[in-house]
């Protein structure tokens, strides 16, 4: 049997680890428990009717801040309720005549125990009794209030009986009655509809028949005479494309026009001297007047211009 | 046919086992022995392996838990009932079933092929009391204390991973962990690894004592210890878990 280096005895070692594994499982258990280590927890009694959800270890608070956990439960036939052991680690006592409030604060969330303080200078010892009530969350809420709810419901509706009857006795205050009267026309009126439809149902049939003739009319109209359609096609494509080759030298005519047009505007060649300088027209102007004259006087002294003219002489 | 003559082989030591536990004075000494070899120097082990479960658990199940479903202290429910329900027992059985399985072939393995075993029966020595009783009694006693130790760190390494990693202060966790625990899971664990000690010494111890055909045939039953050891641990946690919970 080989020595250990601190030279202890196989009986220590065995024991050292027992103990060690005793002390770790008690202190993991309180921890685990929610109690205090090394001090004994103080405890509070209460007792609910219903304790849906709660588990030892689920919290105790004050006004929401954590003061203990629930320690045990044990459901009494006799009271027909459960009582429960609430484990304290505050260091402060609870006054007299506090309450154990039992919450349920949502669907998902945990049970607690709410503990309802009073302003009472009186402290209870430890180990008490205190009261506990059940405060339900959103569900018992909803039952604890439905009755209220009810009871207003009962009166608003007696109420609205009243203002029906109101309603009522002043519509059929002249010995009609207007909604039925209504509904009747309604029904006339649908009535005469009809009668109209099986009346003309014979047109409207036929109606019918020759929209379908005639759809199928153009239909086969269009289908016969595809060829001739598409060699129109064809033609209109062909005159479109001449017309642009056209309109294309129309263009070109007119910008020579536009060219020449610029030229005579300025001055230039024949034309253009002869639209821009005046000296033409005054020439031709004196001419003309100076042919009126001759032909006045020739008029006037005819021999003196054709004496000389002589008709062997002409010929 | 061989497996059928194994377990009564195997069966028929485990009954030769009882028949000598009043012979206290034969298997004492050796009995005290195991303790320290199978308990005490299995600690370091057994820390390492409890508190690295639990941290990698926390780690790992926030990571899965990652979103704004949960509140954060469940990642403190599910380290810590896994740990003290299956974890610590099963892990720290696996790791055991090596280290102490392994070494108990060994040493019965190499005794039977020296013949060491059969010089011990021919000066009047009950073998069994003396060789195979305490350790079969060391690992169901010490077992159970390794699993305490194991399960407490896995949840201290599961509180000190998360208050680490910033996923969940180690008040959160606990609360969380006190949500569902229940003392009932502590008293399946512990029979737990009850039963993993039982069935790992039992088999290294069995497979060592009818070891033969020398320094191979020791190697052999060694491997063999350590592999049904294992096979054996996860089927019992199968049908403990099956029965019981």
């Amino acid at each position: 049997m080989e020595k250990s280096k601190f030279n202890l005895s196989n009986e220590m070692k065995i024991g050292l680890v027992v103990i060690a594994a005793i002390i770790i499982a008690f202190i993991g258990f309180r921890i685990m428990r929610d109690q205090p280590v090394f001090r004994q927890s103080k405890f509070l009694y209460t007792s609910f009717d219903r304790v849906d959800g709660l588990l030892p270890g689920n919290t105790v608070q004050i006004k929401g801040y954590k003061i203990g956990s629930v320690k045990e439960m044990s459901f009494s036939p006799a009271t027909d309720s459960t009582k429960i052991t609430l484990g304290i680690t505050a260091d402060f006592m609870i006054p007299k005549g506090s309450k154990a409030v039992l919450k349920k604060p949502g669907p998902l969330g945990a049970v607690t125990i709410e503990i309802v303080k009073t302003n009472n200078s009186e402290m209870i010892p430890w180990g008490s009794y205190i009261h506990g009530e059940i405060d339900g969350g959103i569900f018992e809420t909803f039952s604890t209030k439905g009755e209220i709810v009810v009871d207003e419901l009962t009166v608003s509706l007696t109420k609205l009986n009243g203002l029906m009857g109101k309603i009522d006795s002043s519509l059929y205050s002249d010995g009609q009655d207007p909604i039925k009267n209504t509904l009747n026309s309604f029904e006339k009126t649908g009535k005469d509809v009809q009668q109209l439809i099986e009346k003309r149902k014979n047109d409207i049939d036929s109606m019918i028949v020759s929209m379908s003739n005639v759809a199928q009319n153009i239909d086969e109209l269009s289908e016969g005479n595809k060829a001739e359609v598409d060699s129109m096609l064809t033609s209109l494509k062909n005159a479109s494309m001449e017309l642009e080759t056209l309109s294309k030298g129309l263009n070109k005519t007119t910008l020579s026009l536009n060219d020449i047009l610029g030229k005579i505007n300025e001055g230039t060649g024949t034309f253009g001297k002869m639209v821009n300088d005046e000296s033409l027209y005054t020439n031709l102007d004196s001419l003309s007047f100076n042919l009126n004259e001759l032909v006045k006087n020739i008029q006037k002294d005819p021999k003196k211009y054709l004496k000389h003219m002589r008709l062997v002489e002409v010929f | 046919m061989e497996a059928l003559k194994q377990l009564g082989q195997y069966t028929l030591l485990l009954y030769q086992a009882l028949r000598s536990v009043t012979e206290f004075s034969t298997y004492r000494e050796n009995l005290f022995n195991e303790f320290v070899k199978i308990g005490y120097q299995s600690i370091p082990i057994i820390i390492l392996v409890g508190t690295f479960t639990g941290a990698v658990l926390t780690l790992q199940t926030a990571y899965q838990l990652d979103t704004d479903l949960y509140p954060a202290y469940i990642v403190g429910s599910i380290v810590a009932q896994s740990v003290i329900i299956e974890l610590a027992a099963v892990i720290s059985g696996l790791v055991l079933a090596g280290k102490v399985g392994a070494r108990i072939s060994t040493e019965l393995g190499t005794m039977r092929v020296s013949e060491q075993i059969d010089a011990l029966e021919s000066m009047g020595f009950n073998s069994v009391a003396f060789l195979v009783l305490p350790r079969i009694f060391a690992g169901v006693l010490m077992f159970p204390i390794l699993y305490i130790i194991a399960s407490t760190l896995g949840i201290i390494g599961g509180v000190v991973a998360g208050a680490a990693d910033g996923i969940l202060p180690a008040a959160e966790f606990m609360k969380g962990g006190r949500l569902f625990f229940f003392p009932e899971d502590v008293v399946f664990g512990i029979l737990k690894s009850f039963v993993f000690g039982f069935v790992i010494t039992s088999i290294s111890c069995f497979k060592g004592y009818f070891a033969y055909g020398g320094a191979e045939g020791v190697g052999n039953a060694t491997t063999q210890a350590t592999v049904l050891s294992c096979i054996y641990i996860l089927l019992a946690d199968f049908v403990l878990a099956a029965i019981l919970l």
